[in-house]
Order: structure tokens, then C-alpha cells, then sequence
């Protein structure tokens, strides 16, 4: 396999800021206070943020006939392919299918859960029960579009999209597919929120989807997946501040943050509350944008982005 | 995967299974007096007396190697079964654990990733205090990460959650990555526990037989779940030969293809897995000409062995092959499936001799395909490996095995 650059084609993302840049632009003049979720744990008070991303995906879904038995994760990365897909020229075939999240769609498996244990096992619903599976928004994806070619799922809490990129230039570099489509999901969760609360304080929790159209073509923004981090210059708005701290609210960081960079100043900070920085973000002045995860040593760069241009 | 030079080949395998705890004991079971499919004991649900394959409740007490894990109680099922059929694959390569940091794990599961602990979702309905361990048990469970840490292996650790295909998926990854030069040597399979979630979502889609799984038969009525895991050590050859390694096979090509139809029915044509099997065939460098054997899919359920049988008639017109059914042994567990199913073929190379495909007894004349009844003669090394998978996952692997390799 010969070593080639993987370039993103364009970013479609459904976010709690928007979908489009003009939508994230005009959240920024004035940005929406995340929701306080609060649990009462036999007196103990937890306490958590959250941002939810329907308000924009609705408009987005309308015109999915088949996509109206899906749950809401496979809405979201629904709308997130078809932002992604808008914001494109052309798709020379279809493109394979990556689809990575950290939790998957739990709040199906939650009502299927309710079944069981409240209603009785008769009341199980078959669509609960394969929708609760995490394939099932790439199996709707590739139905809607009518993709018939390789994808995959991968539900992970150790970097998800990280995993993706690996794979995805697995499958450009062999030729197996010209294009992939790189999705990542999350939804927010009312059951899982709490517990997860009592165990990170000060837990901030961000919903939405952001979809990648990659390619091994020179088209777009070089993505490289490496150890070198090129040095960053810190200026302007934190974008990390608004979308919490998690593998998944720095990905939608590093994406909106690659959609705007022309139009304003930015940088992202170290998201959230997380230890011994694990995720960083910058912007330096020759328009790179970076994020590496030190665990695992993978760093990713996206460099000279012109995807902005074709987003509206 | 025949365009390129890296050669992948299979170096250990440890295997969990209904017929039981080790890929030896479980090959023996199988020829001579196999174990059949038992009521459900493992939890309480209205469907206890649909036919499966589980193992005892105190699951830890039959793995005494794994009893340096500190805290057993911290892993569900699903992971203990992992950790169990890695460590013997592991072990069975002669791998040592300090000198695996140029390896990856690609692991595949379907329950193992969902967060379902009845106790935290009772606790949380009726708003009493909520314990957060389970929260951190499901962090502790993410069955690539662990076995990535317990063996200190520091490339990709993809956890892929493909439904019924995941852990073909795997393989196929596995391989991928060993080609690219990305990793010396892969842990790959997959693991799945059995689960009320599985119960009831299968019995609701009225999928489970309330007898032993019958697949491609004329009478089939349904799936028998199992709970299980594989794993296998995928490895350079070079690297093999170096050190000198046992080698079981080669994994020579593998395709993966979506149908784009239905959320659970497999496309009505085999559109998806026609094409996954193309796939596979094309990157393996062989053609279908030298197939000797095919490790069904097969659950039992009636769409799914139409379908693929329909398929494996037209595509294999021309040629004796023997269809050989291994769900009767293992019932469908689910991620686990085609690492095991994988497993079991690369064993029935080296035997020269493929089990009985339990369960089947007279063809359907709407498939048109008969699996292999009795202990039969297998002369030829290359055999297909398919999985169909809920989503429209459709996967296959083309395997060598040591029997006549050149290596």
C-alpha cells in the first residue's frame, strides 16, 4: 500500500451551535446557555450540563420517509450524511460507511430496557430491539442512499474517530472504496447523565453527529493522522468553552472550528475538565488546526482547509 | 488482499464455546458426543424454555488462568469470555506479552458494548440513590481496550459492533492492518454473552425455534442464541517464520458490503452478500473454482437461510462444495459468531474432516442447497467463512488452511 495524504472533501455536522456556518456564526454572536440536568441521590445533589442538537436536526429529516422509524441517533447521523452530502460537488461512487460512537444509541436500549423490566417481555418492541443495536444507523444510512459498499460500526470508549480515521485509510490507501464517509454519533441520555455525573463533576455532555466525506484525491483539506504537533498560537474566541469536554465534543469542536476558521478569530483550549490535557486543540496562524489524544499518540491535523468555501 | 506481498497467517486460537472451553475440547465435543442446546437458567425471562447454549452462572470459576484478574466481578460476561479465549490464543501462538507493543486488538461484540444494568435503571425510575458502579463497569468493559491493557499490545484497539458479522469484521481488520505494515500481529474475534436483551428482542421478532436450530432445513423455525468467544493471533508470516510459530492458516481475502434494504431482512437477491463474497474472492487472489468448503451463516431463521442458501446454489453451480452448518453445535452468538465460525473451519482443515452439520435433515426445495449430514472427507485447503448481519452487514473471509501451505 502506498502512503498517500487523506483529504477531508467537506464536514456536514449537526450541532448544538447549527448545521451550516451561517447557523454557527450567528449562535456565536450570542450563545445558547448549555441545560442543568440534576439528579437527587438519596440527598446528595448531582449535577451536570448538556446541550441537545434537535433543534436543528428537525428541518433537516423531513424529507427521509424511510428515515421516520429511526431512532433519534440514526436521525442525527442521517443529518449529519446529508449536510455532508449538500456541501459537496459530486460523489464519483458510493462511498464506504464509518460509523464511530462512544455510547451508541442508548436511550433506545433504555426503552427496551423499560419493556422488560416494567411492561413484561411481550411488550418488547422488535423495532426497539434493532434499533437499540449501533449498526442500525449505518444499516438506515446505507439503505437511504443506497450505498451497497463496505461499512462498518464502531462503538468504543478509546478514541472512536481516531479508530475510524485508521480504518478509513486503511480502506482508501487499498482501494477498496475512492471515498468514506467518517460519522460520528452521540446522543444525550437522561438515564445514563447521573451516573455518569457522580463519577466526572462537573460532567458537560454535547449531542450531535458530524460526518467527514475523506478521500485520497487532492481535493479539500489534508487530514494527517501523526505524532508530530505542530506548534499553535492562541487567540480569539474558545470555541471548546461552549461544547464541553469529551472525545466526541472535540471532534464537533474540530469540525465547526474548520467551517469558520476564515471567518473569525478562534482557538480551542483544552476542553473540559480533563485531566493531564488529554485532548488539545489549536490554531496557528497558517490556518492548521490540530488535535492530538496523548494516550494513544494520535494526532490529528487538518491543514489549509478550503471546506469552508462550499458550506453556507 | 492479494495485491499485496505481507502474507497474514494465523498463529494461536483459543475458543469458548457451547461445546466447550478450549478450541481442543470443543472440536473433540463435537465429533463424538456433542452438547445440545438447553433451557435458559442464567437469568430469569418468560422464554427460559427456548433452546440455547450458555455456560454456568459462576462463569469465572471455569477459567482458574484467569485468576489474576484482581477484580472479576468488575467484568460482565462478555469480557471474561473475551479475556478467556484471547489469553488461549495468546498463549497458543507462544507469544510473550512483553514483546507484543507492535500488535493491535480488533474485537468484535453486539451486547457487550450496550449499557443495560437492570439494578441502575430501577434505581434510577424509582429516583433512589443511584450506585455509579455500573457506570464504571461499563467503561471497565470495553473489550478492546481490555484486552489491549491485559496484554500490553499498544497499536488500534477498534471495537466493532456490526451485529452478527462483527467479528468476521474483525478478522478481515485484523489482516488489513498486518498488510499495511501497520502492526506485526492482530488479536482479533469476538465475544458476546447471553443476554435478556437478546432473548427478548429476538422473541420478538418471533425468530427464536422452541427446538434445536434446524439451519437450511426443509422444517427450520427459528434460531437457538449461544453465548461464546473467539479469538485468533493474526501475524506477518515473515515475522511467523522467524520465530519459529505453529501455523494453523492464512486469511487470504475479505469482503464486507451493505445491502441498502432492511433494518433486519437480508436483501431478497443477496445483493449484499453477492457482492461482500465477490469482495472477498477478488482480494484473495483466488477463485471461487478453488473453494472447497463454505461455513454457512445458517441460523435457522427462515428469511436468512433462504436467502443465503439461494445464493450459495447459483454461486456454486458448477462445483462440489461442501455446506457445512455450525450453529447447531454453538447456537448464534451474535458477535462471536464468525470468529468462532472461523475457528472452527481452519479446524476442519487441519482434520480433514468436517462435523456433521447438526440440525439439518431434509433440503428445502426453496433453497435447493444440502448441508453436509455426516462426518465428511474434506481434501481441499480454501474454504468461505460468511456472516449476515441485522443492519444489512453482510461479510466474508477467505481462509487457507495449513494443510499443502507453502510456507
Amino acid at each position: 500500500m502506498k502512503d498517500f495524504k487523506l483529504n477531508l472533501k467537506s464536514i456536514g455536522l449537526v450541532s448544538p451551535l447549527g448545521c451550516t456556518t451561517k447557523e454557527i456564526l450567528e449562535s456565536l454572536k450570542s450563545p445558547p446557555a448549555p441545560n442543568k440536568g440534576v439528579y437527587l441521590s438519596g440527598g446528595h445533589e448531582i449535577n451536570w450540563h448538556y446541550y441537545e442538537a434537535n433543534e436543528y436536526l428537525k428541518p433537516l429529516i423531513k424529507s427521509y420517509k424511510k428515515a421516520r422509524r429511526a431512532n433519534y441517533f440514526t436521525k442525527l447521523a442521517v443529518g449529519a450524511v446529508e449536510c455532508c452530502l449538500n456541501a459537496t460537488q459530486t460523489i464519483d461512487e458510493p462511498p464506504g460507511v464509518i460509523l464511530c460512537t462512544s455510547f451508541g444509541p442508548m436511550n433506545t436500549a433504555f426503552s427496551l430496557l423499560d419493556s422488560i423490566v416494567y411492561e413484561g417481555e411481550d411488550y418488547v418492541s422488535p423495532m426497539a430491539f434493532t434499533n437499540s443495536l449501533p449498526n442500525c444507523a449505518v444499516g438506515t444510512v446505507t439503505s437511504l442512499f443506497e450505498w451497497t459498499s463496505p461499512s462498518i460500526s464502531i462503538t468504543t470508549h478509546n478514541t472512536p474517530f481516531f479508530q475510524g480515521l485508521i480504518l478509513a485509510k486503511e480502506w482508501l490507501g487499498r482501494g477498496i472504496v475512492k471515498e468514506i464517509i467518517l460519522i460520528m454519533v452521540e446522543e444525550y441520555c437522561p438515564v445514563f447523565a447521573p451516573g455518569m455525573a457522580d463519577i466526572y463533576p462537573g460532567l458537560f455532555l454535547t449531542e450531535g453527529a458530524v460526518a467527514w466525506l475523506l478521500t485520497n484525491s487532492n481535493h479539500g483539506a489534508e487530514v494527517r493522522v501523526d505524532k508530530d504537533i505542530p506548534a499553535g498560537q492562541k487567540k480569539g474566541i474558545d470555541l471548546g468553552a461552549y461544547l464541553g469536554g469529551s472525545p466526541f465534543s472535540d471532534i464537533m469542536t474540530l469540525s465547526i472550528a474548520a467551517m469558520i476558521q476564515d471567518e473569525i478569530d478562534l482557538f480551542c483550549k483544552p476542553s473540559g475538565d480533563k485531566k493531564n490535557n488529554v485532548y488539545k486543540e489549536k490554531k496557528d496562524s497558517s490556518g492548521l488546526l490540530n488535535m492530538f489524544e496523548s494516550t494513544n499518540d494520535y494526532h490529528l491535523t487538518l491543514l489549509k482547509s478550503e471546506i469552508c468555501d462550499k458550506l453556507n | 488482499m492479494g495485491d499485496n506481498n505481507i502474507r497474514v497467517v494465523i498463529t494461536g486460537m483459543g475458543l469458548v464455546c457451547g461445546q466447550g472451553l478450549s478450541v481442543t475440547d470443543s472440536w473433540k465435543t463435537m465429533l463424538s458426543n456433542p452438547v445440545i442446546p438447553h433451557n435458559i437458567s442464567l437469568f430469569k425471562t418468560k422464554w427460559h424454555d427456548c433452546p440455547v447454549f450458555h455456560l454456568d452462572k459462576d462463569i469465572i470459576k471455569l477459567f482458574p488462568h484467569l485468576g489474576d484478574i484482581k477484580d472479576p466481578a468488575f467484568y460482565n460476561r462478555t469480557s471474561i469470555l473475551a479475556l478467556e479465549a484471547a489469553r488461549q490464543a495468546v498463549e497458543d501462538s507462544g507469544l510473550k506479552t512483553e514483546g507484543l507493543e507492535r500488535g493491535a486488538v480488533v474485537a468484535g461484540t453486539t451486547v457487550g458494548t450496550m449499557f443495560n444494568p437492570m439494578g441502575y435503571y430501577s434505581q434510577y425510575h424509582s429516583k433512589e440513590r443511584l450506585d455509579s458502579k455500573p457506570v464504571q463497569r461499563y467503561f471497565a468493559n470495553d473489550i478492546a481496550k481490555l484486552l489491549a491493557g491485559c496484554f500490553n499490545i499498544k497499536g488500534a484497539a477498534m471495537l466493532i459492533t456490526n451485529a452478527c458479522s462483527a467479528s468476521t469484521d474483525s478478522i478481515g481488520m485484523g489482516a488489513q492492518l498486518i498488510q499495511s505494515g501497520r502492526a506485526d500481529f492482530v488479536l482479533c474475534g469476538g465475544s458476546d454473552e447471553l443476554s435478556p436483551f437478546s432473548v427478548s428482542g429476538f422473541a420478538s421478532l418471533h425468530l427464536l425455534a422452541p427446538n434445536p436450530c434446524m439451519p437450511f432445513d426443509k422444517n427450520r423455525n427459528g434460531l437457538n442464541l449461544g453465548e461464546g468467544s473467539g479469538f485468533l493471533i493474526l501475524e506477518n508470516e515473515k515475522q511467523a517464520c522467524l520465530r519459529n510459530a505453529r501455523i494453523y492458516g492464512r486469511v487470504l481475502g475479505y469482503g464486507n458490503s451493505a445491502d441498502a434494504y432492511h433494518p433486519t431482512a437480508p436483501h431478497p437477491d443477496a445483493r449484499g452478500l453477492s457482492l461482500a463474497v465477490k469482495r472477498a474472492l477478488d482480494s484473495s487472489g483466488v477463485d471461487r473454482d478453488s473453494i472447497g468448503l463454505v461455513n454457512i451463516h445458517g441460523t435457522g431463521t427462515s428469511a436468512n437461510d433462504k436467502v443465503e442458501g439461494g445464493f450459495l446454489k447459483k454461486y456454486f453451480s458448477n462445483k462440489k462444495v461442501i455446506f457445512n452448518g455450525t450453529k447447531g453445535y454453538t447456537g448464534h452468538t451474535l458477535g462471536a459468531a464468525g470468529a468462532i465460525e472461523a475457528i472452527l473451519t481452519i479446524k476442519a482443515i487441519e482434520a480433514g474432516c468436517v462435523p456433521p452439520s447438526i440440525g439439518f435433515e431434509q433440503v428445502d426445495p426453496d433453497i435447493g442447497v444440502a448441508l453436509n449430514k455426516g462426518e465428511e472427507r474434506l481434501d481441499t485447503d480454501i474454504a468461505l467463512s460468511i456472516n449476515l448481519a441485522f443492519g444489512g452487514n453482510n461479510s466474508a473471509l477467505i481462509l487457507k488452511g495449513a494443510k499443502g501451505m507453502d510456507v
